[in-house]
């Protein structure tokens, strides 16, 4: 709330600015077509207002800091450290309620009554207000002398308009490496603590364990992290779900492009674009509460087959489901991309449509959907919520898809989950288990664009 | 030279939609001439050479009425197969469309999907065949497995000629063939047309009225979707008989 | 042709060409009607000038080949244009050609000296001949078929007169043979205009063919 006034004098300021700065340069300059002067104007609040802004904002809050801890702390400085503290704490509440009108409820802190800490709010808004009106008035005093001082000092002659440009750039430059910086961050605390974890496990064994148990890494920590049995349950599971996604999406992709009438692929399109947004958790209990079931009963009515409600089977088929659109909508996108001049040149040539699609388009799309597979891949050895839900905890080594699985997202899920010690192998484990997650799916990612890009070029 | 007609057209009306693109076009094609059609753009010239092998199936919206026989059998037909139609019917496209595959295949894959040879070396023999004679053999001889793509601009429509003279149509329709190749490329093309003219009856396309004046016998002329004028390339160009044509040909119309 | 070009440059360039002949056959006009002159009363001065306008005809006769050379070459000009600048070109010749024999009859005229019968005789064919060049001139400019088929037609007038002379002529070299050199000039003079009438002609069978298509001959 009371921040609010400082920004109407903000606000106020750089409309002052803007057209004191219009008429300056209205004055000096004649001869400049018109559209130079309010980007001359934008030049000149930009760079007056910038550097107040910068420092009332970084001021103010350290000037409420220094307050509180002049003001409060002298107050209560025959109390104990805690008692200190509370009491700070209770007179800024008491502030609050007195600035927003509500009834001051009782804030007496020990022997500290409550009349005497009102007395202290009271006080303290004084203060707080008197530095707010100290502040607007430097910062007004501020804004005017850097307004005048660049006024002075400005070279007309210059682009404005240019020079704006820049700043614009520079702005967006900003917003683009904070977001690249960030990533780069979360790569690097995910290696950081991975390199802790293996101070402790050995990367060996580590990534050539067969057992995989972390709740008995107390007694043997070294063979209790050995990733395979989760390497061959994410990759298994994974397979099972891109084998029945490729099929599925490029089957549809192909009616899709070259079958389906334009106006039905309008419609159609789209509705497979939003498949591809429904949540994984919503394929997760789909997968766990009504297809395993039907799948054990499928399985053991049809072929007399035994299989667990929690087998790689199941998590795979209903994941492929999930990756359907995503590789039926890029294997569209790629099939369209083909020019027409080649479906047109086989079919001159009297070749039927399937000979056409299967000889020419086919071979022609396929960098492309090799491509797309790849990435519905990396999708599924990345999806978690379906394996949490759907798939097993043991960490099975087997490569039956009728056999429970456990994956690598899976156990993260459980190794981070509840309170845990972050400094126990247990839980670094995790870091470890991402880590390797972020490498394989950043090498699938890297290979199928490649594979995307290349096929993409060739015809441009 | 017979004056066997080829093509007979009556009366074809067509239309994308409810937009009608030809109206009550008649003409006839001779065997073994070349035959142009020009015409502005959005004149239904193209529109009406892909009527002749029924290319326009392709396009949802389209719908025609009317007569075109092709050696007497009424190919507008509703039970015709359009696919022994284009075996007989070749077309060569405005833009170099060679499939993503090597030039060998490219000719072979007529031939391999209408099962003309199984023998794979009379493959080869009718392959190079075809390459030589549109002129490309002695140019890509020693790249014969490499991507069609590699070829410059030129090279790559005599392919599309080669693979299409490899099933031994009738008839070839080209549609703009040279509009975009460079003027040594569509010297080539132009020579080849004539050269081939021996042998197929080819109609052709173009926008450039000094090459249907060049490569053709007869040549008719759209406009708005109507047959104006058909005659004797000789005819048009020295004294039309249609003013419309006359300012067309003139540069007075677009 | 009703309606212009698109490419308005071309426009100019045919208009052009069509000034230029057009100047051409006014140069010729001018060069036949001092010749009449000439015929009239001979003067050395008159004579000097239609000799000098064959010069200028000649330079008029190559400014238009390189300008029909120039059409030819960067418009590709097909069918009304195309009869138009090849046409232009054989006009031009066949004016310069008309050019070249009215300066040998004016060279010629300086031998002769007229009996008043003869005389009157080669002037009503040289009156002929300007009122033919003058309306070969409007059948060019407007491209009057009409007009230059009476032109035409007007052509067996002169080659009536010319037959006529010629006999009359030779008859008079067997009555005074020791006059032969002279009475060759007369006719050399008289075959002169029947060809610069039969140049004339060919162009309004160019107008015709311009139109038309089609060369009519006689």
């Amino acid at each position: 709330m009371y921040l609010l006034i400082p920004f109407i004098i903000f606000i106020g300021l750089a409309g002052l600015i803007y057209y004191y700065s219009l008429r300056v340069i209205r004055s000096r300059q004649t001869n400049k077509i018109s559209k130079n002067y309010s980007y001359f104007a934008v030049y000149v609040s930009l760079w007056t207002l910038l550097p107040s802004f910068i420092i009332f904002f970084i001021g103010s809050s350290f000037s409420n800091n220094l307050i509180q801890k002049i003001f409060l702390g002298n107050a209560f400085s025959n109390q104990s450290a805690i008692v200190q503290e509370v009491a700070a704490r209770e007179v800024l509440s008491i502030a609050a309620e007195i600035r927003s009108g509500a009834v001051i409820s009782d804030h007496s802190v020990g022997d500290i009554s409550n009349a005497l800490m009102v007395e202290l709010a009271h006080q303290y808004i004084h203060y707080s207000n008197l530095s707010m009106i100290g502040f607007i008035a430097f910062i007004t005093i501020l804004t005017s002398l850097t307004f005048f001082l660049i006024i002075k000092k400005i070279d007309f002659s210059s682009s404005f308009q240019r020079k704006i440009e820049k700043f614009v750039k520079n702005i967006l430059l900003l917003f683009t490496s904070i977001a690249v910086l960030t990533t780069i961050g979360i790569v690097a605390s995910l290696l950081f603590e991975t390199l802790k974890f293996f101070r402790e496990i050995s990367i060996i064994r580590f990534l050539f364990g067969t057992t995989w148990s972390p709740e008995t890494a107390d007694f043997d920590p070294q063979n209790s992290f050995g990733i395979i049995p989760l390497l061959s349950g994410t990759f298994l599971i994974a397979f099972i779900s891109v084998f029945i996604a490729s099929g599925f999406g490029v089957a549809s992709a192909i009616y899709m492009s070259e079958y389906m009438s334009k106006k039905m692929r309008k419609i159609i399109k789209p509705l497979i674009e939003i498949l591809a947004g429904i949540p994984s958790i919503i394929y997760g209990f789909f997968a766990a509460l009504t297809f395993a079931p039907f799948l054990v009963g499928f399985m053991s009515g049809i072929f007399n087959l035994s299989i667990s409600s929690e087998s790689a089977l199941n998590a795979g088929i209903v994941m492929g489901v999930m990756i359907i659109p995503l590789i039926s909508s890029i294997s569209d996108d790629i099939l369209s991309a083909i020019p027409n001049s080649m479906r047109e040149g086989a079919m001159g040539m009297g070749s039927m449509k399937n000979e056409m699609i299967r000889k020419i388009l086919l071979p022609a799309a396929l960098p492309g959907i090799i491509g797309s597979i790849l990435l519905g891949v990396s999708r599924a050895v990345g999806e978690t919520m379906i394996v949490v839900m759907a798939a097993s905890l043991a960490a099975n080594l087997t490569l039956n898809p009728l056999e429970p699985v456990t994956t690598i997202t899976t156990q993260i899920v459980m190794l981070v989950q509840g309170d845990q010690e972050f400094n126990s192998p247990k839980t670094l484990s995790a870091f470890a288990l991402g880590f390797v997650l972020l490498i394989l799916t950043l090498l699938l990612n890297i290979i199928a664009i490649q594979i995307v890009n290349r096929y993409r070029r060739k015809y441009q | 030279m017979s004056e066997n007609k080829k093509i007979m057209v009556q009366k074809v009306n067509a239309f994308y939609g409810a937009k009608q693109a030809l109206f009550d076009v008649n003409l006839h094609v001779l065997e073994k001439e070349v035959t142009a059609f020009i015409g502005p753009s959005g004149c239904g010239k193209s529109t009406f050479l892909r009527c002749l092998n029924r290319m326009n199936d392709l396009i949802e919206t389209f719908s025609m009425n009317g007569s075109i026989t092709i050696d007497g059998v009424e190919i507008t037909a509703k039970d015709l197969d359009p696919v022994e139609l284009r075996m007989k019917v070749g077309m060569v496209f405005q833009k170099p469309n060679p499939f993503p595959k090597s030039i060998f295949e490219n000719v072979a894959y007529g031939l391999r999907i209408h099962g003309l040879t199984s023998n794979k070396k009379e493959l080869e023999e009718i392959v190079k065949d075809c390459l030589e004679r549109v002129g490309l053999l002695g140019e890509i001889k020693d790249r014969l497995h490499d991507s069609a793509f590699g070829l410059s601009g030129g090279q790559q429509q005599r392919l599309c000629i080669a693979r299409t003279i490899a099933i031994e149509p009738n008839i070839i329709l080209m549609d703009e063939p040279c509009s975009a190749l460079d003027p040594i490329a569509t010297a080539k093309i132009e020579n080849l047309i004539g050269e081939l003219s021996s042998k197929y009856t080819i109609i052709i396309v173009t926008h450039s009225m000094q090459q249907a004046a060049r490569v053709s016998k007869n040549t008719a002329f759209f406009h708005l979707g109507k047959l104006v004028e058909f005659g004797k390339t000789k005819d048009i160009f020295s004294n039309p008989k249609d003013k419309k044509t006359e300012d067309y040909i003139t540069g007075r119309i677009g | 042709m009703g309606i212009g070009h698109i490419v308005k440059s071309y426009d100019n360039d045919l208009d052009n060409l069509k000034k230029l002949i057009v100047d051409m056959m006014e140069t010729n006009l001018k060069q036949l009607n001092l010749l009449y002159t000439l015929l009239s009363a001979f003067s050395s001065h008159t004579q000097e000038e239609v000799i000098n306008l064959d010069t200028a005809i000649n330079g008029l006769d190559a400014k238009i080949i390189e300008e029909a050379i120039k059409i030819f070459s960067l418009r590709n000009p097909v069918a009304y244009d195309l009869r138009f600048v090849f046409a232009s070109s054989h006009v031009s010749k066949n004016l310069e050609r008309v050019g070249d024999y009215t300066k040998a009859s004016a060279r010629y005229a300086a031998n002769v000296s007229f009996p008043d019968n003869i005389k009157s005789k080669y002037l009503e064919i040289l009156h002929i001949l300007i009122e033919m060049l003058h309306s070969t001139i409007n059948a060019f400019v407007n491209m009057d078929v009409d007009l230059a088929k009476k032109v035409i037609k007007t052509d067996d007038k002169v080659d009536f007169l010319y037959n006529e002379l010629s006999i009359l002529l030779l008859q008079k070299i067997q009555v005074v043979p020791e006059k032969i050199d002279e009475i060759r000039a007369y006719i050399l003079i008289v075959r002169n205009f029947e060809r610069i009438g039969d140049h004339i002609a060919t162009c309004c069978q160019y107008v015709n063919f311009i139109e038309n298509n089609i060369m009519i001959y006689n």
